[in-house]
C-alpha cells in the first residue's frame, strides 16, 4: 500500500513535468559559441585623418609682400665711372618705380593693389635686395637658435612696414634715387624705428628690436664706408647662385601667403652644377628644402608687362661694365627741357606663394583690382619712332603699349586621394553583407564559410584638364592585414588560465577562447593571408574607383582583421598643359646663351673704353643701343639687343617650379578597413 | 439533581532534553540545513565561472513574458540585457549586456532557492513545534507521522516547483547544458527536501521520538 502512495507520487510529479512542456515558454536559445563582439579590437590610429582637407582658415590670412629690392628694380647704376651720370634727368633713374614730375610707374599702382587684394588680411612688406646679412653678424647680437628661427630673425630685419598705407609706397618713388629702396645697402633696411614704439610686437621676435636696430645699423654703414667696399659676403652683386627671390625664397614663412616680386632680369643662373657633376636647379632644390609642396602649398605665377625708365647693369648673367638704359625722359636736346617720360616695356615676374585656396582668393581679389585701376587702364610709351631698338637683326620701332599681365598657377596635381574618409566611400560584398561604422572605419561582417570578394569603391575624382590615371600602372598596390585579433587557441576554462598581455580571451561555459592581437600577422607570411588584391579598376560607367579583394575563407580565422588597402601613383603619368606666354618660344620668356653674354659683354666694354676716351659716345648708343646697323663698333660686332622687355630664365623658372611640385611617388589609395568574422573556426 | 463536576486534564509538560541531546538536535538542524544554501552558493561561485561562465538565459525577458502584469517592472532588466540596437555597438557595450544577463540570472536563482529555503525550513519547524508535547503519547506520534508525510509532501512540490520554474523560465534555454547545470541549478533543491527529511527523522521532538521509534532521537 506504501509503495502504491510512492509510486503514485512520482508519476504525478512526472506528469507535473511532463505537463509542463505544454506550457512552451517563448524565449531566447543562450549562444553555442562566444560572442565575439566581447572582443575590443583597439582604435586605429587614423593618418589619414590628418591628410583630410582642413579648408577652414580661408579667412583672414598673414600677408607677406616680398619686394625686389635689387638695383635693376629702382634702375639704379651704382657704378660712379659710368659714362652716363647717375643723377642727370636725361638718364632718369627710377626703374619700374620711378617717379618725374608727376609721372609714376605703374608699379606702384600694382603694388597698391597687392595692398588692396589683401583685404582686412595682416600684410607685412619685406624688402629683399642684393644685401645679404650673414648669419656670423646676426649671431653676433645673440641671435641664435635653429635654422627656422634664424630664418624667422632674417624675415623680422628685411621687414619694412607692416600693415602698411598703399601711399607707403610714394617714398620708394622719390626723385632723388640717393639711398632710395633700391640701393645697395640703403639706409632704408633699417626700419626698426617704425617697431621700437611698442617693443617690436609686431614683429615675429617681439622685443628685440634693440639689437636688430644696432645689427642693422652696422650692416648699412659697411656699404657706406669711404673707399672701403663692403665684404663680399654681405652682398650677392654679380654672384650667379644668388638672386633676390632666391633669397626670398630661402626665408619664406610658409605658414603664411607671400607675394613676392621679382625683376626677371635678376635670375641670373638658375641651374648650376655640383661638385659631383649632378645638376642643381636653385628655385626648385629651394622649393622642396622648405617642402613648399608636400605641405600643401600652391605657387601663382604672373608676368606683369609693366613701365621701366632707368639704367640696366646687368641682364641675366650679362654684366655691362656701362649701364643700359631702358626708357628715358622726353629730353629735348634744343630747349633742354623735359616733356614727359618715354618708359619702355618691361616683364615683371611676381609669385604668390600659399595654402591653394589661399592663392586662389588672393590672386582672384589682385585679377580684380589689377583689371579695375584705372591707372593700368592708359597707354604709356614712346611713340612717333621717339625710340628704337634692334631685334633679330631688325630695328624695332617702339610703340606705346598697355599694361598686360598673364598668370598660371602651380600646384602639386591631385589624381586623387581615396581614403576611408572620402565621402561617398563604400564596402560591400557581392553577397550584399551590410558594413558598419565602427570607430570611424568601416567594418565588414564576414560568414567563414564560402570565398567571397570584398568591394571598396569611391566616387572617382574629377582630374585635371588632359590628365589621364592609367590604373594598371599603379606602383605597390596591394591589401595588408596591418593589425588583427584572432582565435589562437582554445583551452579549458579553469583559475589557473594565465594570458599574454596581447591577448583577449572570452569566455563561454568551461571554455576559454583566446584571440591574440598581432599587427602585421602576415608579413612574410604572405601566402596565409585570406585577402588577396584582385584588381583596381575604375568601375564600367567610370562613375568609382573599385578595389576587389578576394577573400579565401579556408585561411579565415576568427576574430578581427584590420585591412589596408594601399596604392601609389607616379608622376611619370603627369603630363602639364603647356603655358604659352611662358613656355613658347615667342613668348614671355627668353633664353640667354652664353655667346650672347660675351658679346654684349665685349660691346659694352668697347663702347666705355672708346666713349670714355673721347668723351662721347655715337648717338646710335645712346639709348637702348641705338638702331641696328649691320656695322662693327671699333672692329667689335654690334650684337641684336639684349631682349630687357621679356623675362630671361622665366621658362626655365616655371620648369623648376613644376618640378618642385611634381610628384614622384604619391599615394593614391589608403584606405583602412576592419573584417569581422564573428563564428568560431577552430584554430 | 447531582451535577458532576468535572476537573480539567492538567495539561502535559514539554518534555524536557538532555543539553547532549539538544546539542546533537541543533548540529543536525545546521548541518541539515546549512548544506543547500552552502551547495546554492558554492556552485554560483565556484562551479558557475569555470563551467557555466556566461551562459545565462535572459531572465528579465522570460518573466516578463510569462507574466504580463510585471512587464512594465522589468522593462528596465530587460534593456540592459538585451543586445545593443542598431548596430552601433562596442565591446564594451557587450560586456555590460553579458554581465546584465549574468546578475539577473543570479539574482533569480538566489531568489527562487531562497524561498525554497525558507519554505521548507519554516514548515519542517513549524511541525516541529506543533509535536513537543507528550500528551497521549501514540496518538501524538501518529499524528505527528501524517503530519509528517503531509509536510514532506508539501516540501517536496514546493521545491519541486520552484526547480521546475527554474527549468522553464531559465534551464531550459541554456544551450549545450549538462550536470554541471543540473548540480548547479536544481541540486539545492533537492538538498532542501533531504535537509527537511534528515531533521524530520533525526531531530524530532523528544516526545515523539524514541531509540527504535518512527523519530530516531539523536
Amino acid at each position: 500500500m506504501k509503495k502504491l502512495k510512492w509510486l503514485c507520487l512520482i508519476l504525478a510529479l512526472m506528469m507535473c513535468l511532463s505537463g509542463c512542456e505544454k506550457l512552451n515558454i517563448q524565449g531566447q536559445q543562450t549562444a553555442t559559441a562566444p560572442s565575439l563582439q566581447l572582443l575590443n579590437m583597439p582604435p586605429y590610429e587614423d593618418e589619414e585623418a590628418a591628410s583630410v582637407g582642413s579648408a577652414d582658415e580661408e579667412g583672414n590670412m598673414l600677408v607677406d609682400l616680398w619686394m625686389d629690392g635689387s638695383q635693376l628694380m629702382g634702375g639704379i647704376n651704382e657704378d660712379p665711372t659710368s659714362l652716363y651720370p647717375q643723377t642727370g634727368l636725361r638718364y632718369r633713374q627710377g626703374g619700374f618705380h620711378y617717379r618725374l614730375g608727376g609721372e609714376v610707374g605703374w608699379y606702384e599702382d600694382v603694388l597698391g593693389c597687392f595692398l588692396e587684394a589683401a583685404g582686412d588680411s595682416r600684410v607685412r612688406v619685406l624688402r629683399t635686395g642684393n644685401e645679404r646679412i650673414p648669419d656670423s653678424l646676426i649671431t653676433s647680437y645673440g641671435f641664435t637658435g635653429t635654422e627656422e628661427e634664424m630664418r624667422s630673425y632674417r624675415r623680422d630685419l628685411m621687414t619694412y612696414a607692416i600693415d602698411p598705407m598703399p601711399s607707403i609706397f610714394s617714398g620708394f618713388s622719390s626723385e632723388s634715387m640717393e639711398n632710395s629702396f633700391y640701393s645697395l645697402g640703403t639706409p632704408q633696411m633699417n626700419q626698426m624705428a617704425r617697431f621700437m614704439g611698442n617693443g617690436g610686437a609686431d614683429l615675429e621676435n617681439p622685443g628685440r628690436t634693440e639689437e636688430m636696430n644696432a645689427l642693422l645699423t652696422e650692416f648699412v654703414e659697411g656699404f657706406h664706408q669711404k673707399n672701403v667696399p663692403p665684404p663680399a659676403q654681405w652682398h650677392a652683386v654679380g654672384n650667379d647662385q644668388d638672386s633676390p627671390l632666391l633669397y626670398a625664397l630661402r626665408n619664406l614663412d610658409v605658414t603664411r601667403l607671400s607675394v613676392v616680386t621679382c625683376d626677371p632680369a635678376t635670375l641670373r643662373r638658375l641651374q648650376g652644377t655640383r661638385v659631383d657633376g649632378s645638376p642643381v636647379y636653385y628655385v626648385e632644390e629651394i622649393l622642396r628644402e622648405r617642402k613648399a609642396f608636400d605641405n600643401g602649398m600652391s605657387v601663382g605665377l604672373y608676368a606683369m608687362q609693366l613701365d621701366y625708365m632707368g639704367h640696366m647693369v646687368s641682364f641675366g648673367p650679362a654684366d655691362f661694365s656701362d649701364s643700359l638704359i631702358w626708357g628715358k625722359p622726353d629730353y629735348n636736346s634744343n630747349t633742354r627741357k623735359i616733356n614727359g617720360v618715354l618708359p619702355m616695356p618691361r616683364t615683371l615676374l611676381v609669385l604668390v606663394i600659399g595654402r591653394p585656396e589661399q592663392v586662389e582668393s588672393y590672386t582672384a581679389a589682385l585679377n580684380a583690382q589689377l583689371n579695375g585701376n584705372r591707372s593700368l587702364s592708359q597707354m604709356r610709351g614712346p611713340d612717333d619712332g621717339q625710340l628704337t631698338y634692334t631685334a633679330n637683326s631688325q630695328t624695332v620701332v617702339q610703340q606705346p603699349f598697355y599694361f598686360e599681365y598673364e598668370y598660371t598657377g602651380v600646384k602639386r596635381p591631385s589624381l586623387g586621394y581615396y581614403t576611408h574618409h572620402t565621402a561617398g566611400a563604400k564596402l560591400e560584398t557581392r553577397s550584399g553583407l551590410a558594413s558598419q561604422q565602427k570607430d570611424g572605419l568601416e567594418m565588414l561582417t564576414l560568414g567563414g564559410n564560402v570565398d567571397e570578394t570584398l568591394v571598396y569603391s569611391w566616387p572617382a575624382e574629377q582630374l585635371p584638364d588632359g590628365l589621364q590615371l592609367d590604373l594598371s600602372t599603379l606602383s605597390g598596390a596591394r591589401v595588408e592585414v596591418i593589425d588583427s585579433l584572432l582565435l589562437t587557441q582554445i583551452v579549458p576554462n579553469g583559475p589557473e588560465a594565465a594570458m599574454g598581455e596581447n591577448t583577449q580571451v572570452l569566455t563561454l561555459r568551461d571554455k576559454l577562447y583566446c584571440f591574440e592581437r598581432v599587427e602585421s600577422p602576415f608579413e612574410g607570411k604572405e601566402k596565409q593571408c585570406p585577402f588577396q588584391l584582385e584588381s583596381i579598376a575604375w568601375s564600367e560607367d567610370g562613375s568609382r574607383l573599385e578595389v576587389r579583394v578576394k577573400v579565401d575563407h579556408t585561411l579565415l580565422k576568427s576574430g578581427y582583421y584590420r585591412l589596408k588597402l594601399v596604392a601609389d601613383v607616379t608622376g611619370e603619368q603627369l603630363e602639364w598643359p603647356l603655358v604659352s606666354w611662358a613656355q613658347d618660344g615667342t613668348g614671355l620668356s627668353v633664353e640667354i646663351s652664353n655667346s650672347e653674354v660675351i658679346a654684349w659683354e665685349n660691346l659694352m666694354q668697347t663702347l666705355t673704353r672708346y666713349g670714355r676716351s673721347r668723351n662721347s659716345i655715337p648717338t646710335t648708343f645712346r639709348h637702348a643701343w641705338g638702331s641696328y646697323t649691320g656695322k662693327d663698333y671699333q672692329g667689335v660686332e654690334v650684337p641684336d639687343f639684349p631682349q630687357v622687355y621679356k623675362a630671361p630664365g622665366l621658362q626655365r623658372l616655371l620648369e623648376q617650379i613644376r618640378s618642385a611640385a611634381n610628384l614622384e611617388t604619391a599615394p593614391l589609395i589608403r584606405c583602412t578597413f576592419d573584417v569581422f568574422v564573428p563564428e568560431i573556426i577552430a584554430p | 439533581m447531582q451535577t458532576a463536576v468535572i476537573t480539567p486534564t492538567k495539561k502535559k509538560k514539554r518534555t524536557r532534553m538532555r543539553y547532549s541531546n539538544r546539542f546533537k538536535v541543533l548540529l543536525c538542524y545546521l548541518v541539515s540545513f546549512a548544506l543547500p544554501p552552502l551547495w546554492q552558493l558554492g556552485s554560483l561561485l565556484l562551479i558557475y565561472p569555470y563551467q557555466l561562465k556566461n551562459s545565462a538565459p535572459l531572465i528579465a525577458e522570460n518573466l516578463s513574458g510569462v507574466f504580463p502584469f510585471l512587464k512594465n517592472m522589468l522593462e528596465p532588466y530587460v534593456q540592459r540585457a538585451a543586445e545593443p540596437a542598431g548596430g552601433q555597438f562596442s565591446a564594451e557595450m557587450w560586456n555590460q549586456v553579458q554581465q546584465s544577463r549574468e546578475k539577473q540570472w543570479m539574482l533569480f536563482l538566489l531568489v527562487l532557492f531562497a524561498a525554497g529555503f525558507v519554505l521548507t525550513l519554516l514548515l519542517q519547524l513549524i511541525w516541529r513545534w506543533s509535536h513537543t508535547r507528550g500528551l497521549q503519547g501514540a496518538k501524538a506520534v501518529n499524528r505527528a507521522v501524517a503530519h509528517y508525510r503531509l509536510s514532506m509532501l508539501v516540501i517536496l512540490l514546493i521545491n519541486a516547483a520552484l526547480a521546475v520554474a527554474v527549468w522553464l523560465l531559465g534551464v531550459q534555454f541554456i544551450a549545450g547544458r549538462g550536470l554541471w547545470d543540473y548540480l548547479t541549478y536544481f541540486g539545492a533543491y533537492g538538498l532542501n527536501v533531504i535537509a527537511a527529511f534528515v531533521c524530520f527523522r533525526l531531530a524530532a521532538p523528544p516526545a515523539i521520538s524514541g531509540k527504535k521509534a518512527f523519530f530516531k532521537r539523536l
